[in-house]
């Protein structure tokens, strides 16, 4: 017999207020606070601030309260979609302050978001022009020749592009779920943008840019389930923790600050990465020179998710095969395309590795 | 009527597809973690439902029946913004404001100037490189001609 079913008439009102009812009501009682936590939400752990700008970009440098150890810096590059601010969410979730604390000065390209006059810049553009004169004033205010730098997801592609076209500056390179290898067409990403179903020609020519809402219906649309529906049954089951509110508001805020990609860059990067694969065939140019990633000779490691349903792991770990480097290391991490940035237990078990490899490696 | 078409049959194959999937993976999870009780049981179920679930999704979404009403939803969708553009554009002719095609003209004939440079700026550069290279009997620095591209237009 159940609880209810044995209590006596006089018992009633608390034994319905036990139980699942109990629950719920605690539930429906922990709103205004979720609210409250929700307005209050701030993202970005480290104080930063810009130091150099070209167009729409920054160059963001993340403030420490102790000299650097490390005389080269180090530039983390995010991709084109979503802001840069992922990489540090939020204290104890931030990629960023492992660094910054290790000792390396560090900075981090904030692409800006582009308008309808920016949809003409391509890969040559953001590569050989933007990047170049970011590393370039990196080199100039640090004094030295070569800096780090650590790439994320498109981020990654674009700096093992620019690695290759300007190895000489480059000490490290450090590749976070960065997609090179575009020949498995196995999961949705690349059914979608298959040249069959996905005319991204007629797209840009139509809209200019990426629109940002199209490509976050995309991202969202690749996990169906978990994006809506588990993510707020686990809001629900959680509406009581006030730690887990400041995380999931936090990823929420990120999530949804979406900004369009340029128009050409879009257009390049689809069909010259996605649909034709060049990057890894060694066939593609950016601003009429060739990129072949065997001149990449620096020091690489490339960390990867098990779980990535955005890059998938055999997108990222044959660039370790294609690079000249002689010291490569490839670690793939139990976590998904975002959790290796933010998860806890890439906080704690992968990020110091990262730490202890660019440390044994740099100046 | 009892007929079944091919859609029909295979919709519904997969919804038992996806309703053994999630009892075979429930099956499992009590299997190895002996049985669980009350809340927990609750939320293995529901985690088994959702991951069978998201299969099912992550297979319809990869299906080329998906993909080809994706095809045709992005086309109409297109096809209208660029007849609506059109429209505008019409409304715009004989006003006194630039117009959207005069401004992308204007664009594209800047961006013609600007390759033309980058291109000219290259040529230069590399005979520069190529003279050094004669003067100083080696290949010159990498690193001497990559800060001479800095302050170049991006």
């Amino acid at each position: 017999m159940s609880a209810s079913e044995s209590a006596s008439p006089a018992d009633w009102p608390a034994t319905l207020w036990s139980g699942p009812w109990e629950a719920a009501l605690r539930k429906v009682a922990a709103w205004p606070r979720a609210l409250e936590i929700a307005r209050r939400t701030r993202v970005g752990a480290t104080p930063a601030e810009p130091v150099y700008g070209v167009d729409k970009v920054r160059l963001l440098r993340y403030q420490s309260e102790d000299p650097a150890k490390f005389e080269e810096p180090l530039l983390f590059v995010f991709a084109l979609v979503n802001r840069p601010y992922i990489l540090d969410l939020r204290p104890g979730k931030s990629v960023v302050r492992h660094f910054v604390d290790a000792g390396w000065d560090t900075y981090n390209v904030d692409w800006g978001v582009p308008t309808s006059a920016d949809r003409h810049l391509g890969l040559a553009e953001y590569v050989e022009g933007y990047l170049d004169r970011m590393v370039d004033d990196l080199r100039e205010r640090s004094g030295c020749e070569r800096i780090n730098v650590l790439g994320y997801c498109m981020g990654g592609s674009l700096s093992a592009m620019y690695v290759a076209l300007h190895p000489e500056k480059v000490r490290n390179l450090i590749l976070l779920a960065a997609p090179v290898d575009w020949s498995r067409q196995d999961h949705l990403l690349a059914k979608w943008t298959d040249p069959r179903y996905f005319d991204v020609d007629r797209l840009i020519d139509a809209y200019g840019n990426a629109p940002a809402s199209m490509l976050q219906g995309a991202f969202l649309l690749l996990k169906p389930v978990a994006n809506f529906v588990e993510k707020y049954v686990s809001l629900y089951d959680n509406l009581e923790d006030e730690r887990f509110l400041e995380d999931y508001f936090a990823m929420e805020t990120w999530l949804n600050d979406n900004i369009p990609v340029a128009g050409e860059m879009f257009r390049q990067f689809v069909k010259y990465c996605m649909q034709e694969n060049r990057l890894i065939e060694g066939r593609l140019k950016v601003g009429g020179r060739g990129v072949h990633l065997k001149d990449i000779v620096c020091p690489v490691l490339n960390l990867t998710a098990q779980n990535d349903h955005l890059v998938p792991c055999g997108q990222s770990l044959p660039f370790n095969d294609a690079v000249g480097s002689t010291d490569r290391t490839a670690i793939t991490f139990p976590a998904g395309h975002i959790g290796l940035a933010v998860g806890s237990k890439a906080n704690r078990d992968l990020w110091p590795k990262a730490v202890q490899w660019l440390a044994e490696r740099s100046r | 009527m009892g007929v079944v078409t091919n859609q029909q049959s295979s919709t519904s194959d997969a919804f038992t597809q996806m309703w053994l999937d999630m009892m075979s993976q429930f099956g499992t999870g009590l299997a190895g973690a002996g049985a669980p009780a009350g809340e927990a049981f609750g939320r293995q179920l529901r985690k088994s439902f959702f991951d069978a679930w998201a299969r099912y999704w992550e297979e319809f979404l990869g299906s080329e029946a998906f993909l080809e009403s994706m095809k045709k939803g992005m086309e109409s969708s297109l096809a209208m913004k660029e007849q609506m553009d059109r429209v505008v554009r019409q409304a715009m002719e004989g006003s006194p404001l630039a117009s959207a095609s005069e401004s992308e003209a204007m664009i594209q004939a800047l961006r013609r100037i600007e390759e033309s440079l980058h291109g000219q700026l290259r040529s230069l550069t590399d005979r520069v490189a190529a003279l050094e290279e004669q003067v100083a009997g080696k290949s010159p620095s990498r690193a001497v001609r990559g800060r001479g591209t800095k302050g170049g237009s991006a």
